[in-house]
């Protein structure tokens, strides 16, 4: 038991670190401390109580919850519940695939972990969502791939760019939604940031966030720029410089890199 | 003696300044976008360009129905190029090289306020060094004949005139 303290300290250092601090409800973080802290004293049951405790409160994040799983699938490895254990662990590696154990956990207490991944990896198809703007249903298109159904609820907060407030509509899981957002048909940039929640509101992917939300719409264009082509001091600069190392320059220039797409209409389709 | 030297010196210069010109300049390649008629080219108001990487679900007939459905793969978008009017089309605008490979060239005509599209057209081709030209043939949507009766082209109004007359 000694031994296994050492390497429980150990992870859970390493994976402190990694857990972000969310706006999340504080009920489900401090059960998550708890269980941390129980955890740290190789309390396995009450590790286990408080981490399943946390989970249930809900509102942690994509790296919180992670860590909640960890401590589930150790702890039940520990008491001989294997099959509960690739659960936690298959839940754990579909939130974030590189997750791992570390070192310090003893190779008896890895088997489930190793089954879990090869449950994961062997899927094709992970975790993931999509967002286009559909002008024409006003609105964005989320797709979503959830290869073992672990979404409950998909959380969409929107505003039209500039405006101050996201407007947030929540969703039943589904491989294709549509998200309305009130004026995106005519905007040329919509914002948006992305929860996929389980059944208890936690965070199991998070796209963009409340500060930085990503942007879907019209990429801003291309300038037309001076045409330095068809100025002829361009082309007498070009010729001084030519003269200086022309000939291993002409030979080493690599064409490929150096062609320009230029406009042209004609009439009639023939 | 030295004067023909010198001449010879001067031709041997220009010649090496021929070859290094030919070697450095960027070669061009046509985007060609092929209006259905001068009076089509009238109505447009707009051009949107928009370049996108083909897959097996990102053909051209699949970006033509997913551009006229407001639905577009933005995975696949290499750039999308949407201040281009069709007179700095004709008069030769200036878009970036795609990059290598096959690549989707999606061109739509666009209404003043740039949201509706009157005519669209796509044409798959590869830009590298001894492309000539990429042709994108244009065929008018439903919202063309629309568009048409709301703002139609002025009686003896051409390309021509009406692009000299914007200066472009």
């Amino acid at each position: 038991m000694r031994a296994g303290k050492g390497w429980a300290f150990l992870m859970m250092g390493s994976c402190l670190l990694a857990i972000v601090p969310s706006k999340g409800n504080a009920q489900g973080r401090e059960a998550l401390e708890q269980a941390e802290r129980a955890f740290i004293d190789v309390d396995f049951e009450t590790a286990m109580n408080k981490a399943q405790e946390a989970l249930q409160k809900g509102w942690l994040s994509p790296a919180q919850l992670v860590r909640a799983y960890q401590i589930l699938g150790v702890c039940a490895t520990a008491f001989g519940q294997p099959t509960e254990a690739r659960d936690h662990f298959t839940r754990m590696l579909v939130i974030d695939p590189q997750s791992t154990l570390d070192d310090t956990v003893p190779p008896r207490l890895r088997a489930p972990f190793y089954e879990a991944k090869g449950v994961v990896e062997g899927r094709a198809e992970r975790l993931s969502a999509e967002v286009g703007l559909d002008r024409a249903q006003g609105g964005l298109r989320i797709a979503i791939v959830d290869p073992f159904q672990l979404v409950k609820k998909v959380r969409v907060h929107a505003r039209l760019e500039g405006a101050v407030e996201f407007e947030v509509s929540e969703f039943a899981p589904s491989p294709e939604l549509l998200a309305p957002v009130e004026g995106s048909a005519e905007a040329d940039r919509t914002e948006y940031w992305l929860e996929l929640l389980d059944e208890h509101s936690n965070q199991l992917l998070v796209l963009g966030s409340e500060f930085e939300p990503r942007v879907v719409g019209r990429l801003p264009g291309v300038e037309k720029g001076v045409d330095l082509a068809s100025e002829p001091l361009f082309w007498i600069v070009i010729g001084a410089a030519a003269l200086a190392g022309a000939v291993t320059t002409a030979v080493l220039v690599d064409q490929g890199s150096k062609i320009e797409l230029q406009t042209s209409a004609v009439f009639g389709v023939n | 003696m030295f004067s023909r030297i010198r001449e010879k010196k001067g031709c041997v210069v220009l010649a090496l300044g021929g070859l290094a010109l030919t070697g450095c300049a960027p070669k061009k390649v046509a985007l060609e976008v092929a209006f259905p008629s001068a009076e089509t080219f009238l109505v447009t108001q707009a051009i949107r360009v928009r370049v996108f990487v083909p897959n097996q679900t990102s053909t051209c007939a699949a970006l033509v129905n997913d551009a006229i459905g407001g639905r577009m793969p933005m995975e696949q978008l290499v750039y999308d190029i949407n201040d281009l009017t069709p007179c700095s089309v004709r008069s030769g605008a200036k878009i970036p090289d795609p990059g290598g490979g096959r690549k989707l060239f999606l061109v739509e005509g666009l209404d003043m306020m740039r949201n509706t599209t009157l005519l669209i057209g796509c044409s798959e081709g590869e830009i590298h060094g001894k492309s000539t030209a990429i042709r994108v043939r244009l065929y008018p949507t439903q919202n063309y004949d629309r568009a048409y009766r709301q703002n139609p082209p002025q009686p003896e109004e051409t390309p021509e005139t009406r692009c000299m007359r914007r200066g472009v």
